[in-house]
């Protein structure tokens, strides 16, 4: 009598069969290419942002043009990196925040922008660089709720973010060093334009004093103006398009304080190897002029790069868009370049301190 | 004829085996090798990063942390999901089909919107304190029930609860019940009945889905992070910010291959110490 | 004179009581999202101030949303149809077989649950790119039956080793050939199993975030990636009416299967009757 399980020849065949079908399958599908008209694709932010940026850039740049523009959300760079490196790049056009510029320098993921296709004049010299154009300023500042600090009690400061008995109630802390050591540095003392390079120690050292203190330490920015509305923190470091939205359609109990704020920059780049890199740079060109700026600033208060944008606001606009205020010396500008430098080793010492 | 069953009988286990394995060599086995090599490179030939992984102690304390969260978090969903796995296999079939529905529906349900819900029913002006301190007046200030380790645990067990459910049903369901009714029939209480032969004869099934569910809780990254307070780091989430926000694959292959080594080695001794205490060795 | 007090019946109705409150341990924060999605604000605030459609009028007229609940659906399917079909065939030959190495293999199979879904996710990404499968469906599903083939190998060996193999033994000597017996004796009994193993995998496909957002491209959007994207930058608060939607999708269809079941096992029933009433 078999003791024993046995497979007939004849089912093993079936099932080779069947997984040659499936392989055969799958590379079909994987090789019919769709072949288009002439495409560039863009990959940002996503959300509101990205609506924004279809119905006043990618809508008309089409009508111009005739290239039409797919625009995807979820812009990565450790997809960057993986697309660049494997050959295989997907996207065209990749809004990038300050820091990804320079990292993405060293790993080699851009490619050299055509200043000659793009016209740059209304851009400040250092927001038009090799591998990145700056277009669009957010302002990173503190926010803070206004039922907690009504007008005449509010924080002017980041030492008032410090300062737990004049200003009591629950703080957010963004849970990354970068911000995070200039804020401390400023409610230290030092002044605004001597912040780079970052003195480490002696921020680490401010930011044992407010600790014990943080009731959130969020990772997402989308958190914030919730967790400001509700009270459930009174104080944070913020993006301000975020306050300046969430006041305006709900009401929010929120304010900014764009004292001490630091402006950053987004950037458009090409990854190296794109498939479309003359309209690449034909985009990133139509995304600079100063009118187009302008609306999406009135549309979703996102400041402008091209300082010709702010000419085109109204007084009241512009009171609310980063560039201005840093123009008129209230902000200052972030340092990407230190940070990109730095940022792996401050990562491994914030873990560090998180965890005493 | 007698040569063909002669190699059917001698390789038919292995080669009902063959598709799922040549499938896992292609697609997972060959590109993470591929991958974890990296962690050797820097770019040239090194161990430095594995020796950052040793010398910097924040390293070895995270991970110590992510077996410990994982651990309790482990504990806490079976002594939940024991009773309630019992309760399902006896009861009757339209209340087994409500309870089913009810267990798996946090799995129709993103991870990230879960996330969102405990934070709207835990923080301080949430649900739970708005009854205890606002409605009740129980309690004079809220209680901190997330954005701290307390929060990180409700949200990982509740994670790992419906997993660990299914997979205790499903092993309880093939342990003859007769064996329980006949040991009472025998003059043992319910309670010994239970204690001496269900509870024995479910523990493989108990040892394969702590297995499961521990290896499970060591790769949350997104529940620490959003309902954890600062202390709350896991290994998975810092080999996350490696790979995608600091582009050091390298380090973060080093990361992974370190956890790789430690949970094999965790689990061989787990089996090692379950062969020695007798018990048949296998997956589940 | 009062009846004494049965201390095993009173420790079941506790235990009963203690499951109830796991089963709404597990359901509160979904009690959430349902009146968080009449929500009219846009900020996550409970409870809700005011009231409105807004998020399910959002959900059903924006294309890109619909596509991806189906995509997931289709894409969830066809996983738990190939894994159930891999993870049967390894759980046959892990638990017949005795050949050197089993309890490596046992390993092997078991793991991609242990290496951090990231590090999949990059490997992945690379083996697509050279055969060019990025951004297609083949992609999403061989990629998450990465991770779902080990579930649904764990869960089928569980009912396997409870089988009584002397039951397939029978049928052979009663003169089906070996695949006949799997067929019609052995994967009947152990069906329980192979529908839990079809729902875990199905569900855990669904759900997946971190695979779906590497290797799906603007075609293949998955409805977790939606939501993480709806999630990261901004919190949309459409994903509360989608969870709402899939909750009540989910319930339906599983009551609906019950009752199925009991369809099914009330004519078998009825059939057996018959037969004996026959006799």
């Amino acid at each position: 009598m078999k003791t024993r399980e046995r497979v007939g020849l004849r089912q093993l065949l079936a099932f080779a069969l069947f997984y040659g079908v499936l392989g055969l399958t799958a590379w079909i599908a994987g090789s019919t290419a769709a072949s288009a008209a002439e495409t560039v694709v863009f990959a940002g932010w996503g959300g509101s942002i990205q609506e924004n940026q279809r119905k006043i850039f990618f809508g008309p740049f089409e009508k111009a043009t005739g290239i039409k523009v797919i625009d995807v959300p979820g812009v990565d760079l450790g997809k960057i990196k993986a697309m660049v490196e494997a050959k295989n790049v997907e996207w065209d056009v990749t809004q990038a925040i300050g820091m990804w510029v320079p990292r993405g320098e060293k790993e080699g993921l851009w490619e050299e922008l055509d200043y000659k296709v793009i016209q740059r004049d209304g851009v400040p010299a250092d927001l038009a660089q090799k591998y990145g154009l700056g277009n669009s300023t957010y302002g990173q500042i503190l926010a803070y709720n206004t039922k907690a600090f009504p007008p005449g009690k509010e924080p002017q400061s980041w030492a008032d973010f410090w300062n737990t008995e004049k200003f009591p109630g629950p703080r957010g802390m963004f849970d990354q060093p970068r911000y995070m050591l200039e804020i401390a540095l400023m409610a230290d003392g030092v002044a605004p334009a001597n912040l780079y390079p970052l003195d480490v120690d002696r921020a680490f050292r401010k930011l044992d004093q407010i600790k014990p203190k943080i009731h959130v330490w969020w990772k997402q920015w989308p958190q914030v103006p919730t967790l400001l509305g509700s009270g459930e923190i009174v104080m944070s470091l913020t993006s301000n398009t975020r306050i300046t939205s969430v006041k305006k359609t709900e009401n929010a109990p929120a304010e900014i304080c764009w004292k001490q704020g630091m402006m950053t920059v987004d950037w458009l780049t090409v990854p190296k190897g794109a498939k479309n890199k003359t309209n690449a740079m034909k985009l990133i060109d139509f995304m600079n002029r100063p009118e187009l700026q302008a609306e999406l600033a009135k549309a979703a208060g996102i400041g402008p790069a091209n300082v010709k944008a702010l000419d085109a606001l109204s007084p009241a606009d512009r009171e609310n868009m980063p560039a201005f205020q840093f123009q008129k010396g209230i902000m200052i500008r972030f340092g990407d370049a230190w940070w990109a430098e730095n940022l792996a080793k401050m990562e491994e010492r914030w873990n560090a301190w998180k965890l005493r | 004829m007698v040569r063909r069953q002669r190699l059917g009988r001698r390789y038919g286990a292995q080669l009902l085996v063959l598709p799922g394995f040549v499938f896992l060599i292609v697609i997972f086995a060959l590109p993470i090798l591929l991958l974890m090599s990296r962690s050797l490179f820097g770019p040239e030939l090194t161990v430095a990063h594995y020796r950052r992984v040793f010398e910097v102690p924040e390293y070895l304390l995270v991970l110590r942390n992510s077996f410990q969260i994982s651990a309790l978090a482990t504990a806490l969903s079976l002594a939940a999901g024991y009773p309630l796995a019992y309760v399902l296999n006896r009861a009757s079939p339209t209340w087994r089909a409500v309870i089913f529905t009810l267990v798996l529906l946090p799995f129709w349900t993103n991870i990230l919107v879960r996330c969102y819900a405990w934070i709207l029913v835990l923080q301080n002006r949430g649900v739970v304190n708005q009854i205890l301190v606002d409605w009740l007046g129980i309690l004079a200030r809220p209680v901190p029930l997330v954005f701290n380790f307390t929060g990180t645990v409700i949200g990982m067990v509740h994670y790992l609860l419906p997993p660990t459910v299914l997979i205790l049903w499903s092993v309880m369901r093939a342990i003859d019940f007769r064996l329980v009714e006949a040991a009472q029939g025998l003059g043992a209480n319910p309670w010994r009945a239970f204690w001496r032969v269900f509870l024995p004869l479910s523990l493989p099934g108990v040892r394969g889905a702590t297995t499961l569910i521990f290896i499970l809780g060591l790769g949350f990254f997104v529940t620490p992070a959003l309902m954890g307070g600062r202390r709350e780091i896991t290994i998975a989430m810092l080999i996350d910010t490696q790979f995608s926000e600091l582009l050091n694959w390298g380090f973060g292959s080093a990361l992974a291959v370190v956890l790789l080594t430690v949970t094999l080695l965790g689990l061989i001794v787990y089996y090692w110490l379950l062969g020695r205490a007798g018990t048949k060795m296998t997956v589940v | 004179m009062r009846a004494p007090v049965d201390p095993y019946a009173l420790g079941w109705h506790a235990t009963v009581v203690f499951a109830a409150l796991v089963v709404v341990f597990l359901v509160a924060p979904l009690m959430i999202l349902v009146p968080m999605s009449f929500n009219d604000s846009s900020l996550l605030t409970f409870p809700p101030q005011r009231w409105s459609f807004r998020w399910y009028e959002r959900y059903v007229t924006d294309r890109a949303w619909i596509s991806a609940t189906i995509l997931s659906v289709q894409a969830g399917v066809v996983v738990a149809a190939v894994s159930v079909v891999l993870g049967t065939l390894a759980a046959l030959g892990l638990t017949r077989g005795r050949f050197a190495g089993r309890a490596l293999l046992q390993a092997f199979v078991l793991s991609p649950l242990i290496v951090p879904v990231i590090v999949i996710a990059v490997g992945l990404y690379y083996m697509f790119s050279f055969f060019r499968l990025n951004g297609t469906f083949m992609a999403l599903v061989i990629a998450h039956t990465v991770l779902t083939f080990p579930y649904a190998t764990v869960v089928i060996t569980a009912s396997l080793e409870k089988f009584d193999v002397r039951l397939e033994r029978v049928a052979m000597s009663l003169g089906a050939t070996p695949f006949t017996a799997l067929v019609r004796v052995t994967l009947p009994i152990i069906s329980p199993g192979l529908i839990v193993a079809g729902l875990f995998t199905f569900l855990i496909s669904f759900d997946e975030v971190v695979l779906a957002v590497f290797v799906t491209g603007p075609q293949t959007a998955t409805l977790p990636r939606k939501m993480w994207e709806g999630i990261r930058f901004e919190i949309n608060p459409t994903i509360t009416a989608v969870s709402t939607l899939l909750i009540l999708y989910a319930g339906v269809v599983m009551l609906t299967c019950e009752g199925l079941r009991r369809k099914l096992a009330s004519k078998a029933r009825a059939a057996l009757d018959a037969d004996e009433a026959a006799r």
